[in-house]
C-alpha cells in the first residue's frame, strides 16, 4: 500500500472510480452519508412497528424514503475532497448533526408524540447527543417510536465515535485525544480513515447485538432488549421504562453495568482485546485511570450510602463514568459527598475513543501530569520534564491544546450554568445540570435521576440544546462557530467602512 | 568530623553566634511584627472595655520573645528556590497558629456549650481567615457582643498584616537578600510576578508597604469624614478595606451603618485595594494616568462594571427590589466579592443585601466573580484578572488552532505577546486552582457540609472572599454551618489561596529534598 492510498484515495484525488463530474465536498457528503444510514434505520423501525401502530410506522417509513432518497442523490452528486481543510470537516460535522436533529424534530411533530417545537427539539437533540434527558413518558410510545427513539441515540453514539476516532484526528492533523499507544502501528485502527470507519461500525454493531442477546437472555422483552442494547452501546441512557432500571431484574442490571463499562472504555481497548494484544492493554495509563475511577467511585458510594448494595453502587458509578445516564435508584437523594463525587466523575467522563462524553479520562490524566510538571518547574526552573502518557511522550502542542480545551470547556460550563440559573434552577441544580449536559450524561440534581424535563422552562430547553451539541461535537467546534461569527462581523464592519470611505470619495 | 571541629571552634571564637536559616529569620521578624500589633491592640483594650487586655499582652509577650529570639539568633542564609517556599509557607502557618493564641486565652469563642477543643478550632479558623484576608467568621452574634474592643481591633489588624504580607514586611527590614528576596516577595504577593519598584529588593518591599500604609490611612480618613463610623470604626474598617479582607467589628458588617455614602466610599476603596500597588506607586511618582493604560486594570473595571450591570438588571427584573435598591446592593456586593473583600451590606438575614436570597443567576455571577478576583500585585485574592486574561487568550488560541492546526498563534495581553513559559505556568496554576477546589469540595462534603455550602465555601476560601452560599451566606457564622474538621480544612484552603497554592504545596519539598540529599551522600 503506497503513501497515496493509505487514506483510501486514488491518484486522481477522488475515491474509488467516481466520475469527475461530481462536486467535491466533504460537508455535503457527510450529510448525505448520515441521512442514508439514518434513513435506512428509520425505515427498519417503521417496518418492525407496523403491526403495533401503523400510523407512526408509516410516518417513519415516509421519513425514511425521503432521507434515503436525499442520501442516494447526494452520493451520486458529491465526492470527497482529497484533503479537506479542518474547518470544512468541523463545519460538516456541525451541519450533519443539525440536519439529523431537524429530521428528528420532524418525526416527533409528524407523529404527534410531541406537540411543541421546543420540546421536540430538546428530545431530538438529547437523542442524537446521547444525553439521557427526556420530555416523554416512554411507556406511552408505540413500538416503532420506542425503537426509533433508541436508534437516535445509537446513531448519535456512532457519530460521536467516528468524530472522536476518525474526523477530529483528521481535522487536527494528529490526535490530541487518543493516547500515543493508539496511534502506533500496534493498532492500525485509525491508519486509514475509511477502513477505521468500517471496523468501528462492525464492532459497534456487534457489541449492540451481543448486548441485545444478553438482555433477552436475562428475561427482558425483545423490544426492551433492543432498546436498551442501543442505548447502552451508545452510552445514551434512554430507557423504555419511565424510571430507567429501577425494578428491572438483577441479570439485566449486570448486563447493563458491564455494557456501560465497556461502552465507556475506548474502542481501542475493544480492538486490542479482539486482536489478543495484551501489551497495549497493560500499558494504557488511560485504562488504568478509568478502572481506578470506577473502583474508587463505587467505594465512595458504598461507604457513604448505607442502604446501597455494591452492585447498585457499581451500576451508578458505571453510569456516571460512561456518561450513560441509567439509574437503578434515586441517587439524587444520596449524601452531598456522593453528589460531589458523582459531579466530578461525570465532568471527567469516559475514555477517549468511546461513545461517551465529558472531558475524557486521557485529557484529565494528561492535565494532572502537566500540573505535576509545573510544580516541579517551580522548584527547579531549568529542569526538562517530559509528560508521558502510557509510557510515550506527549507533544507540547497536545498539552497546550488540551489545557486550552479544558479552559474553554469550563467557560462553556460557567455560561451554561448562568443561563440555566436564569431559567429558575438554583445554584447547585444549574451547576450540576450544566456539567451533566456538557458531558452528555443527562440526569442531574436539577432534573432528577431519570432526566425528566417536563417542568423545565422553555429558556432552559433552549440553553440545553447548544450544550448538547457542544457535548457531542466537542466544545471547541461550537466555540469555533462563535469565532467564525465574530470574524464575519469584523469583515462586515471592514466592508462597511470601505463602503463609507468610497462614498466620501 | 573536620567540619564539626571547625564549627565548634568557630562557636568558641564567637565567630558564628547565629544560625544560618532564612525561613527561621523571616519567621522571627514576622512574629515580632505581629506581636507589635497585639501590643497596640492591648493598649486599645486597656483604654476601652479592658477585659481581654491580659490575653493580648501575654500573646504579645510570647510572640515578641520567640520572634525576637529567632530574629536575633539567626541570620539569612542562602536563598534557594526551595528555601523560598519553605520560608513563606512555614511563616504563614506559624503566624496563623500564633495568631489564634489571643482568642484562645481570652475565651473569645467560649459561648455556652462550646468546649475547649471547638474554641481552639474556631480560634485557628478566625486567625486563618484574618491573616489570609478572607473575612469568613466563626464568631456568632453573642461572641461579637462579648468580645472586647481591643480584641476586635486585633482581629482587624490580622487582616492589615495579611494584606501586604508579613514576608514582604520581613524583606523590607532585611538588609540584603539579592535576587532571592524578590522571589520571596513573589512567593507571597498575589500574581504571577512582582514588579521591581527599586533596584534594591528591600527598598521595593519598603515602598510597597509605604503605599499600603498611606492607602490604609486615606481610607480611614475618608470613612471618618463620612457620617456614621466613629474613629474606632474608621480605623478598624480601614485595615480590612485596604487589605481587601472583609472583617468588621459588627456581625452585620457594613449593613450596620445602612449608609449609601459610606458604601460608595468603600466601593472606591475596594477597587483601589484590588488594583496593582505598583501602579499606585507610579501614579504617586508623576504618572497619574498609569492605571488607565494598564490592560489588567481596565479589564478589572470592565468585568466589575458588566457583572454589576447584569446583577442589577436581573435583580430588578425579578421584581423583589426597586431599581435603586437593586443597583445599590448589586454594585456593592459584586465589587465586594470581585475584589475579594467580602463585606456585606445586608442589614440582617433575609434583607436586601443578603445575596443568598437573590435569584440564582446572580448567585452564579457572584460565584464567577469569586473565581476571578482582583489584579496581580494587589491585596486581593482569587485567580487574578491577568491570569483570566491569559487563560482567555489561551482558550481562544485553542479554538483558532482547531481551525488552523499548524498556525503559530501567540497569546497576547493588550498588544504584548506573552512568552510560552508564562502561558504554561498560568495554565498550570489555573489547573491547580481547580484541583484544590475539587479536592476541597470533596473533603468538606465528606465532613458533613452541604453541597451548595461546600462549593461556595471552598471557592470563597481559596479566593479569600468571605461569604458563601446557602446557609453560609454573608450574615452567617461558619461555626454554625460546618463541622470542626471541615472548618480546619477551610482554614487550610484559605492559606493555600492567600499564598496562591505553590508555597503551601512546595514548602515540604525543602526538608524532604534535604533529607534525601543527606541519605544519598551517606
Amino acid at each position: 500500500m503506497n503513501a497515496t492510498d493509505t487514506s483510501g484515495w486514488n491518484t486522481s484525488g477522488q475515491f474509488g472510480s467516481s466520475k469527475r463530474t461530481k462536486t467535491p465536498s466533504y460537508a455535503r457528503l457527510a450529510i448525505t452519508d448520515a441521512l442514508l444510514g439514518f434513513g435506512a434505520l428509520t425505515g427498519l423501525c417503521g417496518l418492525v412497528g407496523l403491526a403495533d401502530d401503523a400510523g407512526d410506522s408509516l410516518i417513519l417509513l415516509g421519513f425514511s424514503v425521503i432521507a434515503v432518497t436525499i442520501g442516494l442523490l447526494g452520493q451520486r452528486s458529491f465526492v470527497r475532497t482529497r484533503r479537506p481543510p479542518s474547518s470544512k470537516i468541523l463545519v460538516g460535522l456541525v451541519i450533519t448533526w443539525s440536519v439529523l436533529v431537524v429530521m428528528g424534530v420532524g418525526v416527533y411533530l409528524a407523529t404527534g408524540v410531541i406537540d411543541t417545537v421546543d420540546e421536540a427539539l430538546l428530545e431530538s437533540a438529547a437523542g442524537f447527543s446521547t444525553t439521557a434527558l427526556t420530555v416523554l413518558d416512554p411507556t406511552e410510545l408505540s413500538t416503532s417510536m420506542q425503537l426509533w427513539r433508541a436508534v437516535t441515540q445509537w446513531f448519535g453514539g456512532l457519530l460521536g465515535v467516528l468524530i472522536g476516532v476518525v474526523a477530529l484526528p483528521q481535522a487536527l492533523r494528529g490526535s490530541s485525544l487518543i493516547g500515543r499507544v493508539a496511534a502506533t502501528d500496534e493498532s492500525r485502527l485509525v491508519r486509514q480513515p475509511l477502513l477505521a470507519r468500517r471496523r468501528i461500525l462492525t464492532m459497534y454493531s456487534s457489541f449492540t447485538f451481543l448486548l441485545a442477546v444478553a438482555y433477552a437472555v436475562t428475561g427482558m422483552g425483545v423490544i426492551d432488549s433492543i432498546v436498551h442494547s442501543f442505548t447502552t452501546a451508545s452510552t445514551g441512557g434512554f430507557s423504555s421504562n419511565t424510571d430507567s432500571f429501577v425494578g428491572v431484574n438483577g441479570g439485566a442490571r449486570v448486563v447493563a453495568t458491564v455494557g456501560m463499562l465497556v461502552a465507556g472504555s475506548s474502542f481501542f481497548v475493544a480492538w486490542w482485546t479482539i486482536r489478543g494484544r495484551v501489551q497495549p492493554l497493560v500499558r494504557s495509563s488511560e485504562l488504568r485511570v478509568y478502572v481506578a475511577a470506577v473502583a474508587l467511585t463505587t467505594v465512595a458510594i458504598v461507604i457513604s450510602a448505607d442502604q446501597m448494595s455494591v452492585g447498585d453502587a457499581l451500576f451508578t458509578a458505571a453510569s456516571a463514568l460512561s456518561t450513560t445516564g441509567y439509574a437503578v435508584t434515586d441517587w439524587t437523594t444520596l449524601s452531598d459527598f456522593v453528589l460531589a463525587v458523582l459531579l466530578i466523575v461525570v465532568a471527567m467522563g469516559s475514555m477517549a475513543g468511546s461513545a461517551g462524553g465529558g472531558l475524557r479520562v486521557v485529557r484529565v490524566h494528561t492535565l494532572m501530569k502537566s500540573v505535576m510538571r509545573e510544580l516541579r518547574r517551580q522548584l527547579d526552573p531549568n529542569v526538562v520534564v517530559v509528560v508521558k502518557n502510557s509510557g510515550y511522550p506527549v507533544e507540547e502542542e497536545s498539552i497546550d491544546r488540551i489545557s486550552g480545551y479544558h479552559v474553554a470547556h469550563l467557560a462553556v460550563c460557567g455560561v451554561g450554568a448562568f443561563l440555566l440559573a436564569a431559567s429558575g434552577m438554583d445554584v447547585v441544580e444549574s451547576l450540576w445540570t450544566a456539567v451533566s449536559t456538557l458531558s452528555s450524561f443527562g440526569p442531574s440534581v436539577g432534573t432528577g435521576p431519570f432526566g425528566q424535563l417536563g417542568g423545565v422552562s422553555p429558556w432552559a430547553r433552549l440553553t440545553l440544546v447548544p450544550m448538547m451539541l457542544a457535548a457531542r461535537l466537542s466544545v471547541l467546534v461550537v466555540l469555533l462557530g462563535f469565532v467564525w461569527v465574530g470574524g464575519l462581523k469584523r469583515s462586515l464592519m471592514i466592508s462597511t467602512r470601505r463602503a463609507r470611505a468610497s462614498v466620501r470619495r | 568530623m573536620t567540619s564539626l571541629r571547625h564549627h565548634s571552634e568557630a562557636l568558641a571564637l564567637g565567630e558564628f553566634k547565629s544560625l544560618r536559616s532564612t525561613p527561621l529569620n523571616v519567621m522571627g521578624i514576622a512574629l515580632t511584627a505581629v506581636s507589635f500589633g497585639m501590643a497596640i491592640s492591648a493598649l486599645i483594650e486597656l483604654g476601652s472595655t479592658n477585659q481581654d487586655t491580659g490575653a493580648l499582652l501575654i500573646s504579645a509577650a510570647v510572640g515578641g520573645t520567640v520572634g525576637g529570639t529567632l530574629w536575633w539568633r539567626t541570620t539569612v542564609g542562602q536563598v534557594r528556590t526551595r528555601d523560598i517556599f519553605s520560608a513563606v509557607g512555614w511563616t504563614w502557618i506559624v503566624i496563623t497558629l500564633f495568631g489564634a493564641l489571643p482568642f484562645i486565652i481570652a475565651g473569645t469563642f467560649a459561648s455556652p456549650g462550646v468546649d475547649f477543643g471547638e474554641q481552639i478550632v474556631n480560634s485557628i479558623f478566625e486567625s486563618a481567615s484574618g491573616y489570609s484576608c478572607t473575612g469568613s467568621t466563626a464568631l456568632t452574634g453573642d461572641d461579637f457582643a462579648r468580645a472586647g474592643r481591643g480584641m476586635l481591633m486585633y482581629r482587624q489588624a490580622t487582616q492589615f498584616y495579611g494584606g501586604m504580607g508579613v514576608v514582604v514586611l520581613a524583606v523590607a527590614v532585611l538588609p540584603f537578600l539579592g535576587v532571592g528576596g524578590l522571589n520571596l516577595i513573589s512567593a507571597e504577593a498575589p500574581g504571577p510576578s512582582s514588579d521591581r519598584l527599586a533596584p534594591r529588593v528591600s527598598e521595593t518591599a519598603k515602598r510597597l508597604w509605604l503605599v499600603y500604609v498611606l492607602f490604609t490611612v486615606s481610607v480611614g480618613v475618608a470613612m471618618f469624614i463620612v457620617p456614621g463610623p466613629s474613629l474606632y470604626d474608621s480605623v478598624a474598617h480601614s485595615f480590612s478595606t485596604a487589605a481587601t479582607g472583609g472583617f468588621s467589628p459588627y456581625p452585620d458588617s457594613i449593613g450596620h451603618y445602612d449608609s449609601v455614602t459610606l458604601e460608595i466610599v468603600l466601593i472606591i476603596a475596594m477597587v483601589i485595594g484590588a488594583a496593582n500597588f505598583s501602579l499606585h506607586w507610579k501614579a504617586a511618582r508623576g504618572q497619574p494616568t498609569v492605571h488607565f493604560r494598564d490592560t489588567e486594570f481596565r479589564a478589572m473595571i470592565g468585568f466589575l462594571f458588566v457583572f454589576s450591570a447584569m446583577a442589577t438588571v436581573l435583580l430588578w427584573l425579578d421584581g423583589a427590589f426597586s431599581f435603586a435598591t437593586s443597583l445599590r446592593v448589586s454594585v456593592f456586593n459584586i465589587v465586594a466579592i470581585g475584589t475579594s473583600t467580602g463585606y456585606g451590606n445586608a442589614t440582617g438575614s433575609g434583607s436586601a443585601g443578603d445575596f443568598v436570597t437573590w435569584v440564582p443567576s446572580v448567585q452564579i455571577l457572584i460565584l464567577l466573580a469569586m473565581l476571578s478576583g482582583g489584579s496581580t500585585g494587589s491585596t486581593s485574592g482569587g485567580m487574578k484578572v491577568m491570569r483570566m486574561q491569559v487563560m482567555w487568550g489561551h482558550a481562544l488560541r485553542a479554538i483558532r488552532r482547531t481551525q488552523h492546526p499548524r498556525a503559530v498563534i501567540p497569546v497576547r495581553l493588550g498588544s504584548k505577546a506573552i512568552p510560552e513559559k508564562i502561558v504554561s505556568a498560568v495554565a498550570g496554576f489555573f489547573l491547580l486552582y481547580i484541583v484544590v477546589i475539587v479536592v476541597g469540595v470533596m473533603a468538606v462534603t465528606a465532613l458533613g457540609g452541604g453541597l451548595e455550602e461546600s462549593i461556595g465555601a471552598v471557592v470563597s476560601a481559596i479566593g479569600n472572599d468571605g461569604p458563601a452560599f446557602g446557609e453560609a451566606g454573608p450574615t452567617a457564622s461558619w461555626s454554625e454551618v460546618f463541622s470542626q474538621p471541615a472548618r480546619l480544612v477551610l482554614a487550610a484552603i484559605m492559606l493555600i489561596g492567600r499564598l496562591e497554592i505553590l508555597p503551601m504545596l512546595l514548602m515540604f519539598a525543602a526538608p524532604w529534598r534535604a533529607a534525601s540529599e543527606r541519605s544519598r551522600r551517606r
